[in-house]
């Protein structure tokens, strides 16, 4: 790691607080390398067996690590950065080059052909491909995300995997989903909340992360972060499923939401079945604590399984209960995350 | 501006492609803009589309389809790969070395061979890889007396030279 992106001594102490000391050792070791390539075949153009003989004949080394999955290939070969985007087969949209962990959403989702899926901050369109491939390009995905020049880029993207079930809309999150319940009785069966974070487990492809780190960062986007789960949870459909995921490790920004959705809605943590090694959620964090039932939620950890860090949780909806319209909230009737957002900034 | 196409204008759009050999598109057909065709295959009937445009703002729907020219509608790359099975009619298939060429956006010199096997060919064409894999490289147009093919591959799905 060059000199100019050494961690601020805060983020020390956390890490230090985050994993004991060999597991520290270990993942300070291994933000210090690349991560591997690996790529996610398009199913919705070309079989896994044909991608992966096609690529080798080009000389490519592929290993596909879960039997489950077999879309997953892991490129064994060095290439040169950005090398992997100049195949034939990736200009002809067979195969999307992703990080493994950030595969791990859609896999724990688990979209059906024909179900309504909101994919609120999509871009780039890692993950809206991945649902779209599972749905067999059938039932609904609404692709949201808030900037023209990330809209362009989640566009070229669907376009380049023949994605044709997507209604790609750029609006602010909470006006996207706000303006869905107040206007229509839109619902979705399954929802994506990918939030914007600090990108703490992306360290290995972007050290200069290290540079904006702070910790008023971090407060101020899980203020974001949760009112955005707070508003999509409304538009889910009662026993409908949601998948909060960040790529950070910061608690704030991931056990804290969870925790801050458990206190102001009737949602029930699942348990995930991923294809690599996961810790659970933590139940305490600077003095406080989190429900028993947080540490359903899954912690991707860099030197565990080579990857970049991650962070994910299962939400089943069990009832409307918190999702009640802006009139019951005048009247006090519900909560608001801004309240308790506002206390817990003053911490 | 947002248009979904009845029966009789996809009809229309249908014959417009007809030199592809393509009898059927099984999506809903929309406009937007006043050339650019989207297919869409999702389970939101017309009503919802038109109802959720009105409502949201909308930067695409399902997949760019194609283009209404003065030549009659242009489909796009990923178009043409969706209709695959229906393509049997102006098809031209380009050697390794000027599918290498294609991919850099260049127009593609057709050889004696080709100009000969291509000669009853006028306007779209969907241009094949000749290897195995037969890939549906774009659409190209046969143009200067069956000797060139022009390229219409998007920059975004060429390969970056420099």
């Amino acid at each position: 790691m060059k000199e100019q992106y050494q961690p601020k001594e805060k983020f020390v102490e956390r890490i230090k607080l985050l994993m004991n000391g060999e597991d520290e050792r270990k993942f300070w070791e291994i933000i210090r390398t690349s991560t591997r390539d690996s790529i996610r075949c398009n199913t919705l153009k070309i079989s896994p067996e044909d991608l992966k003989k096609r690529l080798e004949e080009t000389g490519w080394k592929i290993i596909q690590p879960f039997k489950d999955y077999p879309e997953i290939m892991i490129i064994e070969n060095k290439f040169f950065q950005g090398e992997l985007g100049k195949s034939k087969e990736h200009l002809l949209g067979y195969y999307y080059v992703q990080e493994i962990s950030s595969m791990l959403p859609i896999i724990a989702l688990s979209p059906k052909a024909g179900e309504t899926l909101l994919d609120l901050c999509a871009s780039p369109g890692s993950k809206t491909t991945q649902a779209s491939a599972m749905m067999n390009n059938s039932g609904i995905i609404m692709a949201n995300d808030n900037e023209l020049g990330r809209i362009r880029i989640l566009n070229a993207n669907l376009e380049r995997f023949g994605v044709t079930n997507t209604i790609v809309t750029k609006m602010d999150g909470v006006f996207l989903c706000s303006k869905l319940k107040k206007k229509t009785n839109f619902k979705f069966d399954k929802i994506l909340v990918d939030a914007p974070c600090s990108g703490e487990g992306t360290l290995r492809k972007s050290p200069k992360t290290l540079l904006q780190w702070n910790i008023n960062f971090i407060k101020n986007l899980s203020h974001i972060q949760k009112r955005l789960v707070a508003e999509a949870i409304k538009i889910l459909k009662v026993n409908g499923e949601m998948i909060y995921s960040t790529c950070t490790l910061a608690p704030e920004e991931n056990e804290g939401i969870i925790q801050f959705l458990i206190e102001n809605f009737d949602v029930e943590i699942q348990e995930i079945k991923l294809p690599l090694k996961s810790r659970c959620g933590i139940c305490e964090w600077e003095g406080k604590k989190h429900a028993e039932e947080v540490k359903r939620a899954c912690r991707i950890y860099p030197q565990d399984n080579d990857t970049d860090g991650f962070f994910l949780c299962k939400l089943k909806k069990l009832s409307e209960k918190g999702c009640a319209d802006i009139e019951e909230k005048k009247e006090g009737r519900n909560k608001y995350p801004r309240k308790e957002d506002l206390e817990e900034e003053k911490c | 501006m947002l248009e979904i196409l009845d029966n009789t204008k996809k009809k229309k759009i249908i014959e417009q492609i007809s030199y592809l050999g393509i009898e059927k598109i099984p999506y809903l057909l929309l406009k937007t803009g006043r050339e650019t065709i989207r297919a869409y295959s999702g389970s939101l009937v017309r009503q919802d589309v038109s109802f959720l445009s009105t409502l949201l703002t909308i930067e695409g729907i399902g997949l760019y389809f194609g283009k209404e020219t003065d030549d009659g509608v242009r489909l796009s790359i990923d178009a043409l790969q969706l209709l695959k099975p229906q393509i049997t009619k102006n098809r031209v298939f380009l050697t390794k070395e000027q599918e290498e060429k294609w991919f850099k956006g260049e127009n593609i010199e057709l050889n004696e061979e080709q100009s000969q096997e291509y000669k009853d060919m006028q306007g779209f064409v969907c241009v094949f890889s000749s290897d195995k894999n037969q890939d549906i490289l774009g659409t190209g147009k046969v143009s200067n007396n069956k000797k060139l093919i022009s390229n219409f591959l998007p920059k975004e799905r060429r390969v970056r030279t420099t």
